[in-house]
């Protein structure tokens, strides 16, 4: 089925991007919210499949990076997903889409913890044995490069020294640095002001410097 | 090279191996057949939550409704009905039957259990006299009335000495 295009969708052109550009992301959010006010459901539901497969690597590594659970990130993306699906007539196309999303999935996230917490009464924190089980489960070329590029000694202080950050400060050096967003972009999904944003990756660096230094 | 500036190099290099070996762990835990697996339970959810909710009929009728439960109601607010009326009727019976609790008319009458007070001061020597029978004609009235048999004991220890 040929695409239609965003003029003939009646939807406004999506925000840009970081290069100036709309990214993919909203360019098919904004086809399917147009599919979904002229009540194409099946349609838009076919194309939000397209939507999924574009981010959905990424969403499981931020979730399963801040979460340190397999089944939660699933469970943690899964709602994000099927939120943005139902909620997608509310999108403002005038912003980026991936903000959009990535506000919904660390909402859907921090659901995901609290719920664990209410069933576990703790954090989870990557215990030795978890890092072992996740060294065996790595793939055997990229991610044992990567691991030997940073140490095995060094990844298991890293790790652990993230999981040890405060839920902000966590939320905000995985999003810094898993996910490479900028401190605006981290803004706008948290909801904190950007100089909030800076100072808890600003305390999360510092922290990470100063065990760093006392392991170099 | 001063020593932050080691570290700030060494955290640099860290944090991006760190990204990288962060990458490839959640990546293992989901290859390309998980991402396929999730994008469908995704699309199924999306599906289910597009549906009408179903409503399930509760309590279930599948046969004709009996109407035994609304007979057996009316017979159970008839007889509650029918009971209020007997007893009412009972109750205004006792009362016009004469019988063993029958009261005297004058013992209905309202009974000053202390002496009225006035500006009257009596005499010293008469006040105990007509301190004691006004509390003897209370209690004559009390044993008369019904309902009071705790007094009757009182009434047959003192009935002999009674000044009438």
């Amino acid at each position: 089925m040929a695409r239609r295009s965003l003029v003939d969708a009646g939807t406004t052109v999506p925000a840009k991007g970081r290069d100036g550009h709309p990214s993919p992301a909203s360019v098919l959010a904004a086809e399917i919210k147009g599919l979904l006010a002229r009540g194409e459901r099946d349609v838009a539901r076919d194309r939000f499949g397209a939507l999924v497969a574009l981010l959905q690597r990424r969403a499981l590594r931020v979730a399963f990076q801040y979460l340190r659970n397999p089944a939660d990130a699933d469970e943690a993306v899964q709602d994000a997903f099927v939120k943005v699906f139902v909620n997608l007539d509310r999108y403002n196309e005038e912003l980026p889409f991936d903000t959009w999303f990535t506000r919904i999935l660390v909402n859907a996230s921090l659901d995901r913890l609290k719920a664990r917490s209410r069933q576990q009464r703790l954090i989870a924190s990557p215990s030795e044995e978890d890092d072992d089980r996740t060294v065996e489960q790595l793939p055997a070329g990229e991610a044992s490069a990567e691991r030997r590029m940073l140490g095995r000694e060094k990844w298991q202080q890293v790790s652990r020294a993230v999981a040890a950050l405060p839920d902000r400060q966590r939320l905000v050096f995985t999003l810094s640095q898993v996910d490479e967003q900028t401190p605006a972009e981290i803004a706008s999904a948290t909801g904190m002001s950007a100089a909030t944003v800076r100072v808890h990756l600003f305390r999360a660096l510092r922290k990470l410097r100063g065990i760093l230094g006392e392991h170099a | 090279m001063t020593g932050r500036e080691g570290t700030d190099a060494t955290l640099s290099a860290t944090l991006d191996a760190y990204r990288a070996a962060a990458h490839a762990e959640a990546d293992a835990h989901f290859d390309d057949r998980a991402l396929e697996a999730q994008r469908q339970r995704i699309l199924q959810r999306i599906e289910q939550a597009g549906q009408r909710a179903r409503v399930l009929p509760f309590p279930s009728t599948s046969g004709p409704v009996r109407p035994t439960a609304g007979v057996s109601r009316r017979w159970i607010s008839a007889a509650a009905a029918a009971g209020l009326l007997i007893g009412l009727f009972t109750g205004q019976l006792l009362h016009v039957i004469p019988g063993d609790n029958w009261v005297n008319p004058d013992a209905r009458r309202p009974v000053a259990l202390a002496p009225a007070r006035t500006g009257f001061v009596p005499a010293v020597a008469n006040a105990p006299a007509d301190a004691e029978n006004a509390l003897l004609d209370a209690i004559d009235v009390a044993v008369t009335s019904r309902g009071v048999s705790e007094l009757r004991a009182l009434h047959d220890l003192t009935f002999a000495y009674e000044p009438r």
